[in-house]
């Protein structure tokens, strides 16, 4: 093999993995994610709308993306508990709270304890995904805020009309 | 329509609320003397319409989703400065029960739908009244609508320009004008529809009970 045919060899043995290096390989790994679903008030999903997903006090978003047709965002927190939701649409729908990972989903490393049905942990079963739902301020059924705003309402009005019907003329 | 919390920027919530206060003010002054005992009964089943009609979502074409507002109709029964009162209980009320609308939104949302779409509804209906009495009170809920929603769509669709980070990233709502405004004009240009032949409904019902002029 003559030099030329070395240097050769060397280049393409040197620029092959290189060349490699462009490629988007792909995983996938069982895990633990959290799921957050959003849905507007009549229960329809917040389908195929802009989020971004930012731990609690940092700028840059770990996660930005679109729900899927159901309404809904997986995306592993890790230890991270605090994070920040913003998904809108461009009417004006949306939220941008701050949501709190539920304890369970911290520790990737104990859910194959709990798999292991074997395992002599006297700690209750733990969920592989726990929904959390985006409730209003208020977690009552919809009938019963309704009621209590008509009440407030009516109320109010009513102790204006004995204010009026009492008042010095 | 309602903007909810954190979709807004300080600069726009802050002078909302400074100007929100001040027309509340307004609107409240001399409230005694413009209502009284038999008025209070039908401004109360009223705005309780207007609760419900907000908290009525109405699925629209493009998965989104939307409600009439009755603010028109308040206007037309009694006035301008009573209308714009009784819907910012309305937008309280949804905002702390419901989450509709936010509660730093308030004073916008107040604003565009409240005030403005009150004073939409007055000026309108004071212009085509003389041509058709009928026709009056439809235009004048759909443009009172419309401009409502206008005004919100605005106050959305300036969010990027004024609050972003150094990188030009939108800090608090991502689209712009030129989505805001087809996004929120277009489904309230069909509930308008809808709501101006509501409201020309309870008109109707409310000049045959002799409740207006």
């Amino acid at each position: 093999m003559n030099t030329l045919m070395k240097k050769l060899l060397l280049l393409v043995c040197v620029w092959t993995p290189l060349a490699q290096a462009h490629a988007v390989d792909h995983r996938i790994e069982v895990s633990t994610a959290a799921i957050i679903t959003l849905n507007y008030a009549n229960e329809r999903p917040f389908a195929h709308k802009q989020y971004t997903l930012t731990p609690a006090g940092q700028n840059k978003p770990m996660q930005v993306g679109e729900t899927d047709a159901q309404g809904r965002i997986a995306f592993v927190p890790g230890e991270l508990r605090h994070w920040r939701l913003k998904a809108s649409s461009a009417d004006g729908h949306g939220v941008n709270r701050e949501i709190i990972v539920p304890a369970p989903l911290q520790s990737e490393t104990a859910l194959p304890a709990t798999a292991a049905s074997t395992s002599d942990s006297p700690s209750p079963p733990m969920q592989a995904i726990v929904p959390t739902r985006l409730s209003p301020p208020c977690d009552q059924p919809v009938w019963l805020r309704a009621s209590i705003g008509l009440a407030l309402m009516f109320g109010l009005f009513g102790l204006y009309q004995i204010f009026l019907r009492h008042r010095p003329r | 329509m309602h903007i909810p919390d954190g979709f807004l920027s300080p600069q726009t919530y802050l002078p909302a609320a400074a100007l929100a206060v001040g027309a509340w003010a307004w609107a409240g002054r001399h409230l005694r003397s413009r209502l009284d005992e038999t008025l209070i009964p039908r401004l109360a089943l009223l705005t309780a319409l207007a609760y419900g009609l907000g908290l009525v979502m109405l699925p629209l074409p493009g998965g989104t989703s939307g409600h009439a507002l009755g603010v028109a109709l308040l206007t037309l029964l009694f006035g301008l400065r009573l209308a714009f009162l009784a819907y910012s209980g309305v937008l309280l009320l949804q905002a702390l029960l419901f989450g509709a609308g936010g509660l730093t939104a308030l004073p916008v949302n107040a604003l565009a739908m409240g005030l403005a779409g009150s004073a939409t509804a007055i000026l309108t209906f004071k212009l085509l009244r003389p041509l058709n009495e009928s026709i009056a009170v439809l235009a004048t809920a759909w443009v009172s609508v419309m401009v409502s929603g206008v005004l919100v769509a605005l106050a959305l669709g300036i969010q990027p320009l004024i609050a972003h980070q150094p990188d030009g990233t939108p800090l608090f709502f991502p689209f712009g004008l030129a989505i805001t405004l087809p996004a929120v004009l277009l489904p309230h240009a069909l509930i308008g529809i809808g709501e101006a032949a509501l409201t020309l409904l309870v008109w109707r019902y409310a000049k045959s009970r002799k409740w207006i002029a």
